[in-house]
């Protein structure tokens, strides 16, 4: 008996000595290159997020901005001025991005260890692309936060957690920095998905103009915009099929969140879909976006001659009808109709298809404004009934590059032809034309800043709807207070006597004032951000630094600063 | 009378000749009877006689010449001076004892010390008395004590129970005692044959409970013990064996929360909530190894124990700080074969659903116009499937609930082998289609004697569980039915689909949406040794492999709905089918040494017990699956799309070395010291910190033992208890993977940082590529939590206890808690554990039974109470845990309910308009909030904690009564004050589109209902002013329930002795027959915290049975 105790005793260390079965500790990890390429991955990872299923940027330009209007997606709050410290939005995107932080530093610091042992070329290409995507983190950080805590090292304990808030300004020069560095070491081209020097330099030009820094910005696109050749870069001549399938892996998509069957689907159904395809349309267009778009002389609709309210679709930029799906138009294999009045729907052949649920009197709250996003709204998915699709999102495309190009020459006061080259191919683009066939299309000739900036503003305000830059823009242009304390309208109820245009200012800013009894107010209580949108330009500019994160300081002794009025 | 002793040979000690001189003849041979009446020795003794026609006087002289022998007669006796022949040669002095006296009327008796009286036969010889003895059930009893009474003459039972005993003419009665019944005493008059039925008694004072690696005589425990009998679970139709313990005694708590086949088992509690983030599951052993109440069958339950303080706890260390359940099996008893067969079938009702509207009042209360409804009622009548009224929980729970039960067992055997065997079957089914639980059951226990030193245990178990559930979660189901207005069709006139609520309809996602199947497979071996090589002295050995498997089959499949009943369009629901299949299987290594120890010398007890243990676990699990099947019928992974094929897989282990001991120590069994010591290490914590030790000691008083209380007359026990101890808790993570609570940290490594494989991919060229990520902070320094309790306890018994009483008090403080204090998020991690908070339960647990015989009826009645309050006193500073709507902060209970105060309904817009700013554009009827913080505006600052999940004022109060066939008991369980939060679709009218139930209409506010309690009846979606969690939606959930009725009626023996039927009761029992509660119609108050609506109601049912033995 003894025996079998002492046998057995000197088993203990068995036991009791044990590691995991599935998984490497760090205190060993980053040791070859296999797994630099882990943790590389690992870091890319941290670029997905969704929101309501879809990329979180939809929800930012929906939940947030004048463009769109958004039910239960995470930055609803921001439209409705409800947000507060403890809102759990601030806290998850917050912590989101000092995740995607952290697995960089640990991936930049612990992979010297590697240093002798893996080629340089290589060892300098997992760097940068690690690097970028901290910028890249940062950059989104900044824009909500402002100044934030700068961490570029692995801390070990809380207390070398406990970091002070850093200027904007400064984390700016290390992201430019970083990105400059980076795109020494990336190639031109790479497979789909990974970063690449037009990346690092695309996203550099935006950060630099972002934080006013023109020339770098312009110094940065310029920089891509000399490797368009060689990298294989461009735009896309189908606006609409760059956001559907065919647009998938095409030349203007430089950086992307991937979607793909067994790995990540988005189900835009369910935010941007159409009920009678099974979807909610819960992310939705609002009519001051379908009245940002110009008419198609190229001025905005309450200057032009050829804009008729009671065909408000038409003679429209085509961009209009190719990122939204307006009414009467096909879509899917019917008919799009959200009148109140139109209970039943029909196919593209005429035939009566049943209750229309695209329609808010049979199917409340269906899509709020009378429009639906066509962009990213997987037409072929949504033909067959399906709410799910592979389509990935775009993160960097070459129509952006462009815009940053013009709009950091235009604020630096450097007009000159390839300003207007860089906006006028977008235009053409547009139109399915040339951008040397000026007549085909409103080609921009003013060199005008003023007007010049009037334009750009347009212009990316309808380029990159429900892409999520205008949440940006319209806080680094400093004109939310202005356009997001207002009433949101529907669409013209009837149409075919309608004959008043509202009033669009230098902004942009889209008003109703005395047009307001054409539109579909929509007064239903039961949709109250809808209505009542707040902005409070004292402290909505920026977003409130979580709560949780200044009272897990406190409880170290430590203070962080709140940004102001929150 | 005048009587002359003669012959007397001098005995050794001359009080005892003079005493014997004076006595009467009778009178010393009743003296000589409690001499040890012995016949062994004289077995050595030989005569020679060769005598003729001598008295048999001079015979005896003659003999008493040649042996030491002396004999003992009076000369009295006429006939001692008979004439008698005799011839031995060297023969044994019994048989020519037996040879003289043959034919006489004189007989002979031996005693010890040589002597051997000599009397008339009628005054010598014995009356012999016969019998069998037997339980309530007429199963035999063997080893039953039967004394003369006031003697120590006395006999035991064999295997078939059977005694036979001789017992003095003058003696008037037999005493029958026996562990675990009310001794009995049956006066002999003539009767020669006496048989007995041994009744249970509830708290016999020689009751013996099981306790940690052992058992202990009740009366002698200084801990805090609870002991259920097997026959009080079986009696109730229950599957999961947790939810037989609910309301049965104090301390601990078992609520049962849902009544979905399968996954109706109790969560259980004892002594309140000791952790925040670390199981707070007690620890559940098995013939004392690690497993799962749930999975056996309750038929095999012959006793389960209840560890609940520190001292009954500590032998098991770092895994009891939650206390501890023993579950023991039953054993075979040596006698012949008995063969029983039981079973019960029946029927599930749930105990409340709630009741809806029908479609035209919904039309009215959402502010249709009357010319709508109108249009709507003629359409219901003339086009029903255009204008549905559709009764949507009509349509779901359409079954009838069967069930069923059988187990058949096998007992008996010899002193050298003896098993029980028993296989059973369960089969329960639901009040919705599709949920079926089945669970197949084999046991058998086998003891071996192979010496007088040496015995084995050998036991083999297995059980296998199969879990049916349709495809979507019950959750979607129940919330889809309980929130799709009447105006929404679930099935069309012709059989089709409706389209529900935008294509989600719960009942065709129930009937036809596919199926979620788990199987669970468990089989256990048991070997133990035991060797005792001197009498107080003994060993043991235990080695118990024990392997799980589960397997789990999730196909989730299409159903195509009408979208819209004019034109026919359809849609499938969901877009994709998808089959998903996981295996998972574990083994645990489970060994033990004990060595044990006990000595009674004059008054002293000693007992020691040392023991060794490890438990080594390792689990591995793997699962694939597949999309978009073309044809679903086949439930196959190769039937679905290979370009959608997945897989996955894991593995992890764990293992735990304990050293461990206990000493009692007890001066006439009036002085009682108990002391325990474990020690641990466990491989989740790193080498430095692994190893913990944890003590406990207690002590009692048995004053009814002194004298000055026994001089009262008034009490049969009276005891005094008191220990402190402490225990560990290493339940980071669930040791066993089909326990429900996995808490923080995912990981059997809590204190190294790994690296996850795997959870952070990226597409690359449309292609996965694996991505590793470190994702929490990495702390070597954690260690175990440790509780540390200290109890008070009083038992008390009256009248040769038939009426008892125990009272406790305790304080149980958890410390070290190992909770993931926040950390700045800029680390980018998530924060390790940390051992940081306190938690303290101070609580008192109370039970009174009584207990009598009066002839044919035997009755009793147990009531239990008890009642704990939880406080969290230690943080480590950092500030409340909020999570959802629940939170934990200093000087309030774990997990609080959390949200805002109402103050009440707004009556009218005056009031709207002074008010602080709520949520929205309000109206009169909607809820006003308590601005807690005077800012003028209601905002997450002013949620207060609204309260108190946990149940208080626990109680149970089992009745039973039996006359001669009859049987009844009846169970009566409540709770005194429990806080229940619902929210949504539970109580919320209106809310995101949903539907509203009947007592809404009454109890909603109106401009004419203006004292309603509840706001008025209006569209609300999240954010709404009145869809917010807040005191209004805050209920009280105490409730009494009359757990369990059984009536049983055993047909008499006579009836039965024709168609060799030992015994024979049929039986009827109910569960949860009758609630008695303050919550709105068709809620039970067992519906979980924070619902939202939609569980599977908890059920009553309504049974039949036989319980038939051979």
């Amino acid at each position: 008996m003894l025996l079998i105790a002492l046998t057995v005793g000197a088993c203990d260390k068995q036991i009791l000595d044990l590691n995991s079965l599935t998984e490497p500790v760090s205190t060993t990890f980053f040791a070859n290159e296999n797994e630099l390429n882990l943790a590389l991955t690992g870091v890319y990872n941290s670029l997905i997020r969704t929101d309501y299923g879809v990329a979180y940027q939809m929800g930012m330009d929906n939940g947030g901005t004048d463009i769109g209007i958004s039910r239960g997606c995470a930055f609803d709050n921001l439209g409705a001025g409800s947000q507060s410290a403890s809102t759990g939005t601030f806290q998850s995107l917050y912590s989101f991005y000092y995740i995607g932080l952290g697995r960089a530093n640990n991936l930049l610091q612990n992979m010297q260890r590697t240093k002798n042992i893996i080629a340089e070329e290589r060892y300098m290409k997992i760097r940068a692309e690690a690097l970028t995507i901290r910028a890249y983190n940062y950059h989104y950080l900044t824009e909500f936060f402002g100044d934030v805590p700068y961490i570029n090292f692995v801390a070990s304990s809380p207390e070398e957690g406990l970091l002070p808030r850093t200027a904007k300004s400064i984390i700016a020069d290390s992201m430019l920095a970083d990105l400059q560095a980076a795109a020494v070491s990336l190639p031109l081209k790479a497979e789909s998905g990974r970063i690449t020097q037009g990346v690092a330099l695309g996203l550099r030009a935006r950060i630099a103009l972002y934080n006013g820094r023109f020339a770098e910005a312009a110094a940065s696109a310029k920089a891509v915009m000399d490797i368009e050749e060689a990298a294989g870069y461009g735009l896309y001549p189908d606006y609409e099929g760059l956001f559907q399938r065919a647009g998938e892996g095409s030349s203007e998509i430089m950086f992307i969140m991937p979607f793909k069957d067994g790995f990540l689907t988005s189900n835009f159904g369910y935010p941007l879909g159409s009920r009678n395809c099974g979807g909610y349309t819960t992310m939705a267009p609002t009519q001051s976006m379908v009245d940002s778009y110009e008419a198609s002389d190229g001025l905005p609709i309450d200057e032009s001659v050829i804009y008729d309210p009671s065909k408000p679709f038409e003679n429209r930029d085509p961009r209009l009808k190719a990122s939204l799906v307006t009414p009467q138009s096909i879509w899917a294999g019917f008919i799009y109709e959200s009148h109140p009045d139109s209970l039943t729907y029909r196919s593209v052949n005429g035939t009566l298809v049943g209750a229309n649920k695209d329609c808010r009197k049979a199917s409340w709250p269906a899509s709020f404004c009378g429009y639906m996003w066509k962009k990213y709204d997987d037409e072929a998915s949504q033909s067959i009934k399906q709410l799910w699709s592979e389509i990935d999102f775009s993160l960097l495309r070459y129509a952006e590059v462009l815009l940053i190009y013009a709009e950091a020459k235009i604020e630096s006061g450097q007009i000159d032809e390839s300003v207007l080259n860089a906006i006028n191919r977008i235009r053409a683009r547009a139109y399915g034309v040339d951008v040397t066939n000026t007549g085909s299309y409103p080609a921009v000739t003013t060199m005008n800043q003023t007007e010049l900036r009037k334009i750009i503003r347009r212009e990316r305000k309808v380029e990159l709807a429900n892409e999520g830059f205008r949440m940006f823009d319209i806080r680094r242009w400093r004109i939310a207070e202005k356009v997001m304390p207002v009433t949101i309208y529907g669409r013209i109820l009837d149409e075919k006597n309608a004959t008043l245009v509202p009033q669009i200012d230098d902004d942009g800013f889209v008003t109703y004032a005395g047009v307001e009894s054409q539109y579909d107010l929509n007064t239903d209580q039961r949709f109250p951000n809808a209505q009542n949108r707040q902005f409070n330009k004292l402290r909505d500019y920026l977003c409130p630094i979580p709560q949780s994160e200044i009272d897990t300081y406190s409880g170290f002794g430590v203070t962080l600063e709140q940004n102001p009025e929150y | 009378m005048k009587k002359k002793l003669q012959n007397l040979i001098p005995l050794s000690k001359p009080g005892i000749k003079k005493l014997l001189l004076t006595m009467k003849l009778s009178l010393i041979i009743v003296f000589l009877s409690v001499l040890q009446v012995s016949a062994n020795m004289y077995s050595q003794i030989t005569v020679n006689l060769d005598v003729q026609d001598k008295s048999i006087c001079d015979v005896l002289k003659t003999i008493e010449q040649q042996s030491q022998v002396r004999f003992f007669y009076s000369d009295d006796l006429l006939v001692i001076d008979e004439l008698i022949d005799v011839k031995a040669d060297n023969k044994n002095i019994i048989s020519v004892l037996d040879d003289i006296f043959l034919k006489s009327q004189l007989t002979y008796k031996t005693y010890d010390n040589n002597l051997i009286v000599i009397a008339p036969r009628e005054l010598l010889q014995q009356q012999k008395v016969t019998g069998t003895v037997t339980d309530k059930d007429g199963v035999p009893l063997p080893g039953v004590n039967v004394v003369v009474t006031g003697t120590t003459q006395g006999a035991i039972t064999d295997i078939a129970g059977k005694y036979n005993i001789e017992v003095p003419q003058d003696a008037r009665s037999l005493t029958f005692t026996f562990v675990g019944t009310v001794s009995q005493e049956i006066t002999i008059g003539t009767l020669t044959q006496i048989n007995v039925t041994m009744a249970e008694s509830a708290i016999g004072l020689d009751e013996v409970v099981v306790i940690g690696y052992g058992t202990q005589k009740k009366v002698n425990l200084t801990g805090s013990v609870e002991s259920i009998k097997g026959t009080q679970i079986i009696k109730q139709p229950v599957s999961q064996t947790s939810q037989a313990l609910v309301g049965l005694t104090p301390g601990l708590t078992a609520i049962q929360s849902s009544g979905q086949p399968g996954m109706d088992y109790s969560t259980l509690r004892i002594r309140g909530t000791g952790s925040i983030g670390a199981s707070n599951d007690p620890l559940i052993l098995i013939d004392g190894v690690a497993g799962n109440i749930n999975i056996i069958n309750p038929s095999d339950i012959d006793d389960i124990s209840i560890l609940k303080d520190a001292a009954a706890a500590a032998i098991y260390g770092s895994r009891a700080s939650n206390g501890v359940i023993l579950v023991t099996t039953k054993r075979a008893k040596t006698g012949k074969l008995s063969i029983n067969y039981s079973n019960y079938i029946g029927w599930q009702k749930p105990t409340g659903l709630p009741k809806f509207v029908g479609a035209l009042d919904f039309l009215k209360y959402s502010g249709e116009s009357q010319a709508v409804i109108d249009e709507y009622a003629a359409g219901i009548i003339s086009n029903p499937d255009l204008y549905p009224d559709t009764d949507w929980v009509k349509e779901l729970f359409t079954e009838n609930g069967f069930q069923q039960y059988h187990n058949m067992s096998i007992s008996g055997g010899t002193e050298s082998i003896k098993s029980v065997a028993s296989i059973s079957f369960v089969d329960q089914g639901a009040n919705i289609i599709n949920f079926n639980y089945k669970r197949y059951n084999g046991r058998f226990n086998t003891d071996l004697k192979l010496s007088d030193k040496i015995d084995i245990n050998f036991d083999l178990s297995f059980s296998r569980s199969l879990t049916k559930a349709p495809s979507a979660s019950l959750t979607y189901i129940t919330r889809e039915v309980f929130r799709d207005p009447p105006t929404c069709s679930a099935i069309h006139s012709d059989g089709s689909w409706g389209d529900g609520w935008q294509g989600q309809n719960g009942v065709a996602a129930a009937r036809a949406g596919g199926s979620n199947t788990q199987l669970s497979n468990y089989f256990r071996g048991v070997i133990r040794i035991n060797y005792s090589p001197i009498k107080d002295l003994k060993f043991s050995v235990l080695y118990t492999p024990e392997y799980n498997d589960g397997y789990n089959s999730h196909f989730s499949k299409m159903y195509q709905t009408i979208v819209d009943w004019t034109t026919k369009t359809t849609r499938n629901y969901p877009s994709r089918n998808t089959l998903s299949q996981r295996n998972e299987q574990s083994f645990t290594h489970n060994f033990n040494a004990l060595a044990t120890y006990n000595k009674t010398f004059n008054n002293h007890y000693f007992a020691a017990l040392l023991g060794y243990e490890f438990i080594k676990y390792e689990y591995v699990t793997f699962g694939a699956s597949r999309q978009d099947f073309i044809l679903q019928d086949f439930e196959v992974l190769n039937a679905g799309s290979a370009a959608t094929a997945l897989n996955s897989g894991s593995a992890t282990q764990s293992g735990l070395v304990s050293y461990f001991g206990r000493l009692n120590y007890a001066f006439k069994e009036k002085y009682l010291i108990e002391a325990n010591v474990r020690s641990d290490a466990s491989s989740r914590f790193a080498s430095g910190n692994r190893v913990s030790v944890f003590p406990s000691f207690s002590g009692g008083w048995r004053l009814s033992e002194e004298s000055f209380i026994k001089d009262l007359g008034l009490f049969s026990n009276l005891k005094l208890r008191a220990s402190w101890g402490q225990l560990g808790n290493q339940q980071i993570r669930s040791d066993i993977p089909y326990e429900s609570s996995i808490a923080i940290g995912s990981s059997d490594f809590p204190y190294a940082s790994s690296i996850a494989i795997g959870s952070s991919n990226f597409l690359f060229n449309n292609a996965i590529n694996t991505g590793a990520i470190q994702s929490v902070l990495a702390n070597s320094a954690i260690k175990w939590e440790t509780t540390e309790t200290t109890n008070l306890g009083l038992d008390v018994g009256f009248l040769k206890q038939r009426l008892t009483l125990t009272a406790e008090y305790y304080i149980r403080k958890t410390k070290d808690i190992l909770l993931p204090l926040p950390i700045p998020l800029v680390m980018g991690l998530s924060p390790s554990i940390q051992n940081a908070g306190d938690v303290e339960n101070k609580g008192l647990d109370f039970s009174l039974g009584w207990r009598d015989v009066k002839g044919d009826f035997t009755y009793g009645a147990q009531l239990n109470f008890s009642d704990v309050k939880n406080k969290v006193t230690n943080l480590s500073g950092v500030g409340p845990i909020i999570s959802g709507n629940y939170i934990t902060e200093v000087g309030s209970p774990i997990g609080s309910i959390y949200g805002y105060e109402s103050a009440g309904i707004f009556q009218n817009q005056a009031a709207i308009d002074e008010a602080p700013t709520q949520f929205g554009t309000l109206i009169p009827g909607n809820i006003q909030y308590k601005d807690q913080n005077g800012d003028g505006k209601i905002n997450s600052d002013d949620r207060v904690i609204i309260g108190d999940p946990f149940p208080k004022m626990s109680y149970g109060l089992n009745l039973d009564a039996s006359y001669k066939g009859f049987d009844l008991s009846v169970y009566f369980q409540g709770v005194g004050k429990r806080d229940v939060l619902l929210h949504q679709d539970a109580v919320w009218a209106l809310f995101n589109a949903g539907k509203i139930q009947e007592w809404h209409v009454r109890e909603f506010w109106s401009p004419e209902n203006t004292a309603a309690q509840f706001p008025i009846i209006y569209a609300t979606s999240s954010g709404s002013n009145d869809a917010q969690i807040c005191s209004t939606w805050v209920f009280n959930a105490s409730y009494l329930r009359v757990r369990n009725i059984s009536f049983g009626y055993t047909i008499p023996k006579s009836v039965l002795k024709n168609i060799s039927v030992n015994s024979l009761r049929v039986y009827f029992s109910g569960q949860n027959l009758f609630t008695f509660d303050n919550l709105p119609e068709g809620i039970d108050p067992l519906m979980p915290n924070n619902s939202n609506g939609s569980i599977f109601p908890v059920n009553k049912n309504f049974n039949i049975g036989v319980d038939v033995q051979f």
